[in-house]
């Protein structure tokens, strides 16, 4: 069994915070400093194996675009020897690739227009656990549900996992393997991206009880520590835009924040996923001894954002991340489980649910004063 | 080059006056008075500038702008300050190359085309042909500035012929006057504070500094850099060696924003901060601590103290219980305090911001400070022994003795025994041993007060699970946690005493003799009366002639080499 742990939340002490909805007596916020796809991969995962790299599709377009075996083996050897290096044989490759789609005889681009290229397939995972929540109360009835492999519960949703569970770019890498996509592109993404704050407000967070979760966008990205992971105890300012605000009701139980609420909206990076948009959202992490929270956020999303973070890197998303767009698109299509559009009955949302790991921070709301007076003061000091 | 001074001092005055306890100058002057000794005056000295003396000096010049980065030489402490120490200081052949590479840059940069225009009198009739006298008139005007005097009618010749030379052969006037400044920049003249000495028509039989050296001595002790054109002027025209002359020029020097870079380099010197240069920390133990933690650790300090002492014109004991500072976002990740970035990407200055500790919050005076702690600690650990003795050592002036080459110094460092799991505990079992006891009463008992702050200076109740004991005896007076102990030291008498004497010794570049004994105490009962200010006590210091005072020249036997 190959099990990872993907988390990410944290949790900073402040009066600051948001939750005015409660008696806030004490409240404890952190940055999200982990989050990606929760994965809990074993070897029956994928019986059929696991999905092909994109050179299959190439191939096919190569052979459309008239290429002979010899010069498609040519490109299809440099292109997977010397990724992103390749660049002559990507810009001959590229645009065969890029206008693979077709319609009435001409020349598409499958990324924008993936319904005109045939669905190439997708293996999606099968199994007993997942990680994830119970998202739409059926339990352990629902057949495609599956078990939590910690805490048993039943009725696990979580198409996520079963859409990426047999990508080779997305399984759960063990420590020491080169991680996987998802958790190399939120380390280059938290860079730049402004933080995710979490803030618990209760009576006495050192008890159970009810508390008020607050999901807020921060103004500045994050620092790291000399080890590379996200410094603890930093100060943000909540983005002051009320759409960056979010509240979610639930309880301390057994020393762990669970929480639910109708819906959870975070911004987040074109490069990473534009922005992360749930119904049905839960969150649930635990604090250890060092400070930091490790547990979950899931939810309901829309899959179009999930189809967008791939497809708009276009024929580098193919190449480098090793995936099929088309095959992708219509696997999302196939795996949405929730919100049937009234016209078609198709699903737009798909369940998921993603590791966090949070770090204490201190979260401030956004005050225009403090910065200007910060400004004429460190003018008047500055020798 | 190395100058060596030889002092005079009979045993017998030696044992009378060392003898004394060095927290009681006053006493100490009457008893060198009543022993009716004839006083050994202080000699002029020659000090190498300072990394920031030759930078600021530079700065005056050319209005800013100019790169001068790194070191040229190690520094040399002694009596623990580098001012002192560089009166000792020479510089090695290594040394001297980088003066000279640096000297071709920064003329180089001087003589830039954007700056012509400001920076220069004059320019030449032809910019490919020499111009003895524009030459003579840049060298002359930047000559001034960098020698702290006149250039001699030699000094001049020589370099305008090196210009004049350089020009014509390069069919360059600004290529030729480079050069000429280059030799400028890497001249001893320039690289070295020489002192002189002239009689003191006020006092026969006495000698003084002369109006230049007067002036040097006031500029950087008073601002780190050398005389301005005013300050300059008034040593020309003598006005310096008047009382009202010398009194419009201290206030003038003290009024002015340049004393915060004085002040800065003072505390920069008796705080060691030199040493955040090479300070670094497990980063496995303490992964907080990055590299910009040691940029702003000492920056904190120096914000806090220029704060207090000048903007405030605090009382300068309270220095060690004020719960005023300045921190940055990553400062305040430490100290687990919020503090918000406001900076903008262009302008990382306003990333500080002004905090105030809450009453009962530990972290009050800059000794709790990351500077202190962290600087005064292990790589992996904490040292309640060099807490203490940097405590006692910079603080009180009270001196602890080095330990013995063979010490064993295992129990201290192995922090995962089981049966010793705090510092205390490993100091009591490694003092039982009664040659190490000895130099640790005097250090452990205050150091362990500070164990409540890790090696990185992050606030801690327990090491290895064990709560943290910090209560102690200072000197005769228990404290039981940080801030008591803040305050025993805010109280310790030798606390104000010990900062006058090292403030005289930083401004003067010596050690302070037994003839200045007397001009100390006054000094010191001066800044009692005055409240422990310190503008006030750089006042009373630099209006007074004892702080110009030096030895005859026939009494200084000099050798140079």
């Amino acid at each position: 069994m190959i099990k990872s742990k993907i988390l990410g939340l944290a949790v900073c002490a402040s009066l600051f915070c948001g939750a005015q909805a409660v008696q806030a007596r004490e409240t404890k916020s952190f940055i999200i400093s982990e989050f990606y796809p929760a994965m809990y991969s074993e070897a029956d995962n994928c019986p059929e194996g696991l999905n092909p790299l994109a050179n299959e599709q190439f191939r096919k377009a190569l052979e459309l675009a008239g290429r002979s075996e010899e010069e498609i083996k040519l490109f299809l050897t440099d292109l997977y020897k010397n990724p992103g290096a390749g660049a002559a044989t990507s810009a001959v490759v590229g645009p065969m690739i890029s206008e693979r789609a077709r319609f009435e005889g001409k020349a598409y681009n499958p990324y924008i227009n993936p319904q005109l290229v045939p669905d190439p397939g997708w293996k999606a995972a099968v199994g007993r656990y997942s990680y994830g929540f119970n998202l739409d109360g059926r339990g352990g009835d629902d057949k495609a549900s599956f078990e939590d492999p910690e805490s048993h519960e039943r009725g696990v949703n979580n198409q996520l996992f079963r859409l990426w569970g047999c990508t080779q770019n997305h399984i759960a890498k063990l420590p020491g393997e080169i991680p996987n996509y998802p958790s190399e592109a939120w380390e280059v993404v938290i860079e730049t991206m402004p933080v995710w704050l979490v803030s618990v407000t209760g009576q006495d967070l050192s008890k159970d009880g009810d508390v008020v979760i607050s999901v807020d966008r921060g103004l500045k990205h994050g620092m790291r520590d000399a080890h590379g992971h996200m410094r603890p105890d930093m100060t943000y300012m909540i983005d002051p835009d009320p759409k960056a605000h979010n509240e979610l009701r639930g309880k301390i139980v057994d020393g762990e924040v669970r929480a639910e609420g109708d819906a959870l909206f975070i911004r987040g990076d074109p490069f990473f996923q534009p922005e992360f948009n749930f119904s049905k959202p839960k969150i649930r992490f635990k604090l250890g001894h060092d400070g930091k929270g490790h547990g979950l956020i899931g939810g309901y999303m829309p899959w179009l954002p999930l189809y967008w973070q791939h497809a708009s890197h276009q024929f580098i998303t193919e190449q480098l991340r090793g995936l099929d767009v088309v095959g992708f698109y219509n696997a999302l299509r196939r795996l949405a489980d929730y919100d049937p559009d009234p016209v078609t009955g198709e699903n737009r949302q798909m369940s998921t649910a993603w590791w966090i790991e949070v770090v204490p921070a201190f979260a401030i709301p956004y005050d225009p004063e403090l910065e200007r007076k910060a400004s004429k003061d460190q003018l008047a000091s500055t020798p | 080059m190395l100058l060596r001074k030889f002092a005079v001092v009979t045993p017998v005055l030696a044992a009378a006056v060392w003898a004394l306890p060095l927290s009681s100058p006053v006493q100490a002057a009457e008893a060198y008075s009543a022993a009716g000794q004839v006083a050994d005056l202080p000699q002029p000295t020659v000090r190498r500038l300072t990394p920031s003396q030759y930078k600021n000096i530079l700065t005056d010049i050319t209005g800013g702008g100019i790169a001068v980065e790194g070191k040229f030489e190690p520094d040399v402490r002694e009596g623990g300050l580098v001012e002192v120490g560089n009166g000792q200081a020479s510089i090695s052949t290594t040394g001297m190359e980088r003066y000279s590479a640096a000297a071709l840059l920064i003329s180089r940069e001087i003589l830039d085309e954007s700056r012509r225009a400001t920076l220069l009198p004059c320019a030449p009739a032809s910019p490919k042909h020499s111009d003895d006298k524009c030459a003579r008139e840049v060298l002359s005007k930047i000559g001034k500035f960098l020698f702290r005097r006149p250039l001699s009618e030699n000094e001049l010749k020589n370099r305008v012929s090196v210009a004049d030379m350089a020009a014509d052969k390069l069919g360059d006037f600004y290529g030729g006057l480079r050069l000429a400044l280059a030799s400028m920049l890497e001249s001893p003249q320039f690289l070295f504070r020489r002192e002189e000495s002239e009689p003191d028509p006020n006092r026969p039989g006495e000698y003084r500094l002369t109006a230049y050296s007067k002036a040097s001595r006031l500029s950087f002790f008073l601002w780190d850099s050398g005389p301005d054109a005013e300050l300059l002027a008034a040593a020309e025209s003598g006005e310096l060696h008047k009382p009202k002359g010398l009194q419009n020029q201290v206030d003038r020097l003290l009024a002015s924003p340049r004393l915060e870079a004085g002040i800065r380099a003072f505390f920069t010197d008796i705080m060691h901060f030199d040493a955040f240069e090479a300070l670094s920390k497990d980063a496995t133990i303490y992964p907080q601590f990055t590299a910009d933690v040691v940029r702003d650790a000492p920056e904190q300090t120096l914000r806090t103290i220029v704060d207090h002492l000048l903007t405030h014109n605090g009382d300068y004991r309270d220095l060690f219980v004020t719960p005023n500072t300045f921190l940055t976002p990553i400062l305040g990740s430490i100290y687990k305090v919020p503090v918000p970035d406001l900076a903008d990407n262009d302008s990382p200055d306003r990333s500080w911001q002004p905090f105030k500790y809450a009453e009962n919050d530990p972290r009050a005076g800059i000794l709790s400070q990351i500077s202190f702690v962290a600087l005064h600690s292990h790589e992996g650990r904490s040292s309640p022994t060099l807490r203490g003795k940097a405590l006692r050592e910079l603080f009180l002036c009270q001196k602890v003795p080095d330990p013995p080459a063979n010490v064993d110094f295992t129990l201290l460092q192995d922090t995962s025994n089981a049966k010793l799991r705090t510092a205390r505990d490993r100091l009591q079992a490694h003092a039982a041993s009664p040659m190490c006891a000895g130099c640790h009463k005097i250090t452990d008992n205050i150091g362990l007060g500070m164990e409540n702050f890790d090696s990185s200076g992050q606030y801690r109740t327990t090491e290895n699970g064990v709560p943290i004991q910090p209560s102690g005896v200072l000197d005769g007076v228990a404290f039981s946690d940080v801030p008591s102990l803040a305050k025993a030291i805010r109280n310790h008498r030798a606390a104000p005493s010990c900062f006058v004497s090292r403030m005289h010794s930083y401004g003067v570049g010596r050690a302070s003799t037994r003839a200045e004994a007397p001009f100390i105490a006054t000094l010191q009962k001066e800044f009692s009366a005055d409240g422990y200010r310190v503008a006030d006590l750089l006042r009373t210091m630099t209006l007074s002639p004892d702080f110009y005072r030096v030895a005859p020249p026939q009494l200084a036997s000099a050798e140079t080499n």
